[in-house]
């Protein structure tokens, strides 16, 4: 934070230059003449005071602000933001703002000060009252209105920031013969650059001359607040009411500054300059962006145009999903979709146990075969697996060659252990029945075994 | 005689005042703590993207039957209801045992460019309605609208009567066309497309100078002059501070519903004259029957009296009640006055049309 002892460079010593205006105030109040107490203590520090004039009619001998060139307030202002700035830190924004309306107001009581005390309000519309011409605007710092000069120092980005932008665009190479350029017709290759550039330097033109209406506006508001101030000093010069305070004076005057504001501001003609300054900001924003946007996807970079079509296309979605949601649509397909799963699952089921069906048959057939090799020498060839290896060709195939099996299977479901070799023996020549039907059967247990699969799934 | 009577020694007196509290000021400033605000417990019902609605939790449980949802602007952030211990309106409603909600809009970013009047009032709104009656387990809730958030409860209730008990709406625009209504009055010049179209979202900065410029001179300059006043007194100062924070924290606005906003509500005035959609939702005020409760204050700069007091002849309500608050549109909540008047006559108005 700022040290207000410390000596800083490029400010003054606080407590020395406080101690000079409390003498100076005290000269003042005395009656004695005073040469500016600061002297060039201030950095830019005028040596004389540039709004004292040579002879000022309504000069009273005791003012105390007359002889206080440099603005302590101003001083002030410096002292937060520069302590805040110091030591790095973001400055203090209240601070700020409150140093900059400090610094009007001193140049309020400055102006009082140095057009003098009005010895008594003008009582006629002719009279011309030195002290409230310089109320108006022309001695106030560098030459604004109160008004305009409220809204310059506190401004947010909303408005100085753009204004700074302006200026920046308009020092851009080649704005200054943009000029000459806007009277010529645009070709060749350079043409739509051209056509650019000259659109700009418009736009621009556009957006200074809205801005100036608008100026003129604020100006007008000024001047009708000061109207309403001189009426109003006329009414309280013939009333008991007096103002003894630089502080109640200043209240007293926003308060008609507020009142003439809102007049003009309520006007037809206002409300045109208004929008119309508003809108030749944004034309000029807007070609600013195109701009930079032509520049910066030459660069290859996203530009905030694409950024903004997936945005919105975004939103789009989020949009139609939720309304699709929230009507059912979704919820019925996910139902739909619920059902659909449970059938699959049913169906696998249902293939699984077909699967083990055919594994389990295959195997006794397979187990019975070997047993049959064993005891019946005649029966040399797996049976179960020539039975099976039809089934890969046809589903009408698979079905015959099952029909044809089905003997073996009865054979073997008819089998009791007191006539095992009998029916053993039943089985090997209903399963050589059954082999022979198919001379064209492949070999592998393990492709039987798929087919099988394949012919349920299409079943 | 001269009206102006300033005694050098008074004014001698009022420039080593003004030093002396100026520097005890910078001394002050330095000692300051970070503000706080937002002082009531609260816990989180229903979340949605940046969306967050809370419930309020009071001293003593609520003895409405019927809980009510605050819906606030999208322009300031909503802690204003809930600032600091003694000026809160949330906290003493709960102590009048009502049961209180709030929608926090939270702070827009680039995401939400696209977002418009239907997204916010048809969506955000609805859904967080239907949540905070879930939540209470009722078919019905009390909507408690405020400025902007006073239109969009307008338009909801229209939409959605078989939803809203009671709606109260508090320094709500309902006639944007009010000669005295500077706003309105500047809004219609603009050419809101081209602006939309430039800035995507409205930053909040630019928001708030327009607003000071309805009073320039009294918001740019006289307030920070008084602030010298108090400079030495770090209670003060902490509460200026608190409400300082408040005005220029404010969220940017969603581009879309801004420009929906500005179209048809300050351009076109179709709240009040009919023709307003939101979304694929006609929004008629002539067909609204709910009780009203409309407070609004006498000295709105922002949203003046008659802008408000439209509504009495703007809906088919029989139970229309209206209340002139004296005192202006961030008095309203946070004055003395407010805290003492305003909770009380919504608790009573409630009372009596509670389940």
């Amino acid at each position: 934070m700022f040290d207000f002892n410390a000596k800083t460079p490029g400010m003054p010593d606080w407590a020395a230059m406080a101690q000079q205006y409390m003498d100076a105030l005290k000269q003042a109040s005395t009656g004695q003449a005073a040469a500016n107490p600061f002297g060039n203590a201030w950095p830019g520090a005028a040596a004389a005071n540039p709004f004292m004039p040579a002879a000022n009619p309504f000069a009273i001998v005791a003012n105390p602000f007359a002889v206080a060139p440099v603005n302590p307030f101003e001083a002030m202002a410096r002292a937060f933001t520069a302590g805040d700035r110091s030591d790095g830190s973001s400055s203090n924004d209240v601070a700020e703002r409150m140093a900059a309306s400090m610094k009007n107001y001193f140049a309020m009581l400055q102006t009082m000060a140095t057009a003098g005390m009005p010895a008594q309000a003008s009582d006629s519309a002719g009279d011309s009252n030195p002290w409230l011409d310089a109320m108006k605007n022309a001695t106030l710092p560098e030459s604004e209105n109160l008004l305009l000069s409220a809204f310059r120092d506190i401004g947010g980005n909303g408005a100085k920031g753009f204004e700074q932008m302006a200026n920046q665009f308009m020092s851009l190479p080649g704005m200054a013969d943009a000029r000459a350029m806007l009277q010529l017709p645009t070709f060749g290759m350079s043409r739509e650059r051209q056509e650019q550039v000259q659109k700009g330097f418009l736009v621009l033109m556009d957006f200074q001359e809205k801005s100036k209406a608008y100026q003129t506006q604020m100006g007008r508001a000024a001047q009708r607040g000061n109207q309403i101030f001189q009426a109003r000093l006329a009414n309280r010069s013939e009333s008991d009411k007096t103002i003894d305070t630089p502080r109640a004076f200043y209240d007293f005057w926003v308060d008609a500054a507020e009142e003439g504001y809102a007049e003009v501001a309520l006007s037809p003609d206002f409300s045109q300059a208004y929008g119309d300054y508003a809108n030749a900001q944004m034309a000029l924003r807007s070609h600013m962006q195109k701009e930079t946007e032509r520049t910066t996807g030459e660069l290859g970079m996203p530009t905030r145009s694409e950024v903004n079509s997936i945005g919105k296309r975004l939103q789009e979605l989020r949009r139609e999903f939720r309304a699709a949601n929230e009507s059912g649509t979704v919820a019925e397909l996910q139902d739909e979709i619920a059902i659909l799963r449970a059938e699959v699952k049913a169906l696998r089921e249902g293939r699984a146990a077909t699967n083990v069906l055919a594994e389990t048959v295959s195997k006794l057939e397979t187990e019975l075969g070997t047993s049959l090799r064993k005891e019946t020498p005649r029966a040399r060839k797996p049976v179960a697996k020539r039975a099976s290896k039809r089934t890969p060709k046809s589903s009408h195939r698979s079905k015959t060659a099952s029909k044809k099996a089905a003997p073996a299977k009865k054979a073997l479901s008819d089998t009791k252990p007191a006539s095992f070799a009998a029916s053993i023996a039943r089985f090997a020549d209903a399963a050589k029945t059954a082999t022979k039907t198919d001379s064209k059967s492949t070999r592998s247990t393990k492709k039987s075994k798929k087919a099988t699969r394949k012919s349920a799934a299409r079943s | 005689m001269n009206p102006i009577q300033i005694e050098p020694t008074k004014a001698f007196n009022e420039a080593v005042t003004m030093q002396r509290k100026l520097a005890a000021g910078l001394k002050t400033l330095r000692s300051m703590d970070e503000v706080h605000f937002g002082v009531t417990d609260k816990e989180e019902v229903y979340r949605e993207d940046k969306v967050v609605v809370y419930r309020f939790r009071g001293e003593k449980k609520p003895t409405a039957k019927t809980p009510t949802l605050i819906v606030y602007a999208l322009v300031n952030r909503p802690y204003m209801v809930d600032l600091q211990e003694d000026k809160s309106l949330v906290r003493n409603l709960l102590a009048q045992g009502e049961d209180i909600y709030l929608i926090d809009w939270g702070y827009t970013d680039g995401a939400d460019r696209w977002l418009n009047l239907d997204d916010y009032i048809n969506g955000y709104i609805r859904r967080s309605v239907d949540a905070v009656a879930k939540n209470a387990g009722v078919n019905k809730i009390n909507l408690l609208g405020i400025c902007q958030g006073g239109a969009f409860s307008l338009c909801f209730s229209t939409i959605y009567p078989e939803k809203v008990r009671n709606l109260i709406t508090m320094v709500t625009p309902v006639d944007f066309h009010t000669p005295d209504n500077m706003l309105g009055q500047w809004s219609r010049k603009i050419d809101i497309d081209l602006c939309v179209d430039t800035m995507g979202n409205i930053s909040a900065d630019m928001m708030n100078y327009t607003y000071l410029t309805l009073k320039p001179v009294r918001l740019f300059q006289q307030k920070y002059i008084g602030l010298v006043d108090i400079l030495d007194n770090k209670d003060e100062m902490e509460n200026f501070l608190r409400m300082e924070k408040w005005i220029f924290d404010s969220p940017d606005q969603a581009g879309e519903a801004f420009r929906e906003f500005t179209r048809d509500f300050f351009q076109g005035n179709k709240l009040l004259k009919g023709g307003l959609k939101i979304g694929s939702k006609k929004v008629d005020l002539s067909t609204l029957k709910l009780p009203i409760l409309n407070i609004f204050a006498e000295q709105d700069h922002l949203v003046p009296p008659a802008a408000s007091r439209a509504l009495a002849d703007a809906t088919a309500s029989k139970d229309y009640t209206q209340i002139a608050f004296k005192g202006g549109h961030i008095g309203i909540y946070v004055s003395g006055r407010a805290q003492r008047d305003v909770p009380p006559a919504i608790h009573n108005w409630l009372a009596e049309r509670d389940g």
